[in-house]
């Protein structure tokens, strides 16, 4: 496999953990800032994260960490504000004319940073170059209905789709950044010198060093607060908060819950939190095993495994236990008072009788190290509490591109993973769908859920599709195509000279309505 | 190192706890709580037990690797140095070859090749160390082969085999066990050094530098976790290289 394919395939796992990490939020400027209090930008914001951007093509890249700094320079049609509304970004307002078609009007008066202006053209050669097979989009099935984009006038696109696109509007809010088309047709120009209708435009990226953007001037969603944003990838979380507690950077990154102790009482130091919209979740496999075809079975590791305890001692407490299979606030994904799986060893035992393993019974677990907040540890302390009900997980951690391959594979038998996210189409797609057979489906094949994802694809009508997506959650939960665990809570350090910085749910640093002093 | 020997065996029969027996309630306890003289890790194991437990890891390790890289050099040595010529030659490339490339780089590569393993460790720290003992030993053959004993051996007929397990073999012997016990300790410090890299063994291996990897994550809240471990491979690795020198000294 050369690294192009590589680079794809994690693209590709990229988007089944992530819709979650991915399906977005966030505008990349602040958000409904009064006009008569944008201030003149000041100063140099410095971010480290864990990891570099692997490209500066904005439909090549998947980390969290690269569409952070990439949404600096780019603008969406549509986007997710902090608080994971849906606003208006380029398209200033949307409607369905009928089934097939979706009709998008554009914001006027905007140009890309080297001066072409944006219009319908750019969104025409944006759409196209998404699912440009040559581009290699790990993404491009987000746009797989979509068959035709029409110019009707330099401020309207209609968007013609094979069938109805319900949820296109929430899919162009994740992914789909606008380019210029003259600047954007040569592949190199996008991965050397973005260029985008941001409230930031590209200075220089030395990978495995530093990228930086600088203020663009007056932008449509409130002007930038910096003169200039620096991203630095630091991947030791050690020499992140040393370089925090140093001055040397302003915002970091994933600060691990067990190294928290070591920013507290640092002068100007504080913490930022926000719980991750992603679900860590055990998802067995239909088709490498037989034991967890049985649904009882699957059942009985809910039970079994004590999610409050895992969260209270290896989490130290970052985590929320999920109780649904979608976060708080994800419209159709979240059911508010579904029956919980509280920890219940001997009803684990009681059901593992009732499916003929009353002995339990022993497989392989596979999980990743060092991708998810004390991911090893979990899975560690989930080996033993199956083991008190009897049942052997026999345990290897993998490392991450191996690990991506074996569940594209389909070799694993039960393996930990971040799934869910703000939307919910993909999600389910990808994971449920015995019809669509998507990147993460394992096996799972249940009628009823293949059903309701294929309806509620269809519905536009956003009432009668979270109708459908919430009958969805209710079957899922019962009947546990995945082991339900919990919802980290991204940590992050942020400096005195910071002010107004807010995470989001997405772990995609987002800079809002951030200033430094200073 | 005697220490280490009988901690090992002793883990065999018999530990403070089950080294893999988690329990979240008693997470991170300080060392010298009742029951958990060196306290435990964060999922609740007893660091005692995990320490003795790993003794055996460590131990099997530095001994086993040692015999393989031994073996494989003392026979190319042996060949190098007794024959010349081409076979010399062509084994004397080899070692060239591989001092050229660093051992524990070669070791990260190889594991990530072939996969974790506490025998593959073994069999890849044997392979990246024999070309100590082989040029070790090709030097001693060619010091001692001139010597009187060994030409008379071959005077009176003896066997090419049997001159080299007979007269050289016992003449080299005493350099090569010293060299040996020092890369003991060497093997065991590499094998720690690629556990805390996680690319030496599978999890259900409870291993000093594996213990020390997960030491470090909680060292902020729990120093004694890296504390432990930490310790345990430095009295080893001490302990090995006493041994070594005082080998060395009986042998000047």
């Amino acid at each position: 496999m050369n690294r192009r394919e590589f680079v794809r395939l994690g693209a590709l796992l990229g988007m089944s953990t992530g819709i979650s990490i991915l399906a977005a939020c966030a505008p990349n400027a602040p958000t409904a800032q009064p006009a008569a209090t944008a201030p003149t930008p000041t100063g140099t914001l410095t971010i480290a994260q864990g990891v570099d951007a692997e490209s500066l093509d904005p439909y090549v890249t998947t980390s969290g960490a690269s569409k952070g700094m990439l949404w600096t320079i780019y603008d969406r049609l549509v986007f997710r504000d902090l608080d994971l509304a849906l606003k208006p970004g380029l398209a200033t307002s949307w409607k369905a004319l009928d089934d097939s078609t979706w009709e998008l009007k554009l914001r006027p008066g905007i140009s890309f940073h080297n001066g072409e202006p944006f219009d319908a053209n750019a969104v025409k050669f944006s759409f196209a170059r998404y699912v440009d097979p040559s581009i290699k989009n790990g993404y491009a099935t987000l746009l797989k209905p979509v068959t035709d984009v029409q110019v009707i006038d330099p401020m309207t696109v209609r968007v013609k789709t094979s069938e109805p696109f319900a949820e296109l509007i929430e899919t162009l809010s994740a992914y789909v950044e606008m380019l210029p088309p003259k600047a954007a047709a040569d592949p190199n120009a996008v991965a050397s010198k973005p260029i985008g209708t941001g409230p930031y435009k590209f200075v220089s990226w030395t990978p495995n060093d530093r990228f930086v953007v600088q203020d663009a001037g007056a932008h449509w969603n409130g002007s930038p607060r910096m003169q200039r944003v620096l991203f630095r990838p630091i991947p030791d979380s050690t020499a992140r908060i040393n370089e925090l507690k140093s001055g040397g950077v302003d915002i970091i990154t994933n600060v691990p819950p067990l190294e928290i102790s070591t920013l507290q009482g640092a002068a100007g130091i504080s913490l930022a939190r926000a719980t991750n919209a992603g679900s860590i979740i055990l998802i067995p496999s239909f088709m490498n095993t037989d034991v967890f075809k049985k649904k009882e079975v699957r059942q009985a590791l809910q039970y079994a495994i004590d999610k409050d305890q895992l969260i209270k001692v290896v989490l130290r407490g970052e985590a929320v236990p999920m109780s649904s299979p979608f976060p708080k606030g994800v419209a159709g994904g979240y059911v508010d008072g579904l029956p919980q799986y509280a920890y219940d060893p001997e009803k684990a035992k009681a059901l593992l009788a009732q499916a003929g393993y009353p002995d339990g019974f022993s497989f392989n677990f596979k999980a990743p190290e060092g991708r998810y907040l004390q991911d090893k540890a979990v899975a560690e302390a989930i080996t033993g509490q199956l083991a008190k009900v009897g049942i052997k997980a026999e345990l290897e951690t993998v490392e991450w591109s191996t690990y991506v391959q074996g569940i594209v594979g389909r070799k694993y038998e039960l393996f930990l993973l971040s799934q869910g996210g703000l939307q919910v189409g993909p999600a389910v797609q990808t994971n449920w769908s015995s019809r669509i057979k998507g990147i993460a489906w394992q096996g799972y094949t249940n009628p009823t859920v293949d059903g309701l994802i294929d309806t509620a694809a269809k519905q536009v009508d956003a009432a009668q599709r979270v109708a459908t997506y919430e009958q969805l959650m209710r079957t899922a939960w019962d009947d546990s195509p995945w082991i339900f665990l919990y919802h980290q809570q991204d940590i992050y350090g942020v400096g005195n000279r910071v002010k107004n910085f807010r995470p989001t749910s997405e772990a995609i640093v987002q800079l809002g309505d951030t200033q430094v002093t200073g | 190192m005697l220490v280490v020997v009988v901690t090992a065996l002793v883990s065999l029969i018999w530990t403070p706890h089950p080294a893999g027996e988690q329990d979240l309630d008693r997470s991170l306890l300080a060392p010298g709580w009742s029951g958990f003289p060196f306290g435990t890790d964060l999922n609740g194991r007893d660091l005692l037990s995990r320490i003795m437990v790993g003794a055996r890891a460590s131990l099997f390790v530095g001994l086993a690797s040692v015999a393989i890289g031994g073996l494989i050099g003392l026979v190319l040595g042996l060949m190098a140095g007794y024959f010349g010529g081409w076979p010399d030659a062509l084994i004397m490339r080899l070692v060239d070859i591989q001092l050229s490339l660093p051992g524990v780089l070669l070791a990260i590569a190889i594991l990530a090749a072939i996969g974790k393993g506490l025998f593959n460790v073994v069999l890849v720290l044997g392979f990246v160390s024999w070309v100590q003992y082989a040029r070790l030993v090709r030097g001693s053959t060619l010091a001692t082969r001139a010597r009187e004993f060994v030409l008379g051996a071959r005077a009176v007929g003896a066997s090419d085999a049997r001159i080299m397990a007979r007269h050289i073999l016992p003449n080299i012997a005493g350099p090569l066990m010293v060299v040996a016990t020092i890369n003991v300790s060497s093997n065991i410090l590499s094998e720690a050094a690629l556990s805390y890299l996680g690319v030496g063994v599978p999890l259900s291996t409870v291993t000093w530098g594996g213990m020390l990897n997960e030491g470090k994550q909680v060292f902020a809240v729990a120093w004694w976790n890296a504390a432990w471990p930490g310790l345990a491979i430095l009295l080893a690795v001490f302990g090995t290289n006493l041994l070594g020198d005082g080998l060395s000294a009986d042998e000047g």
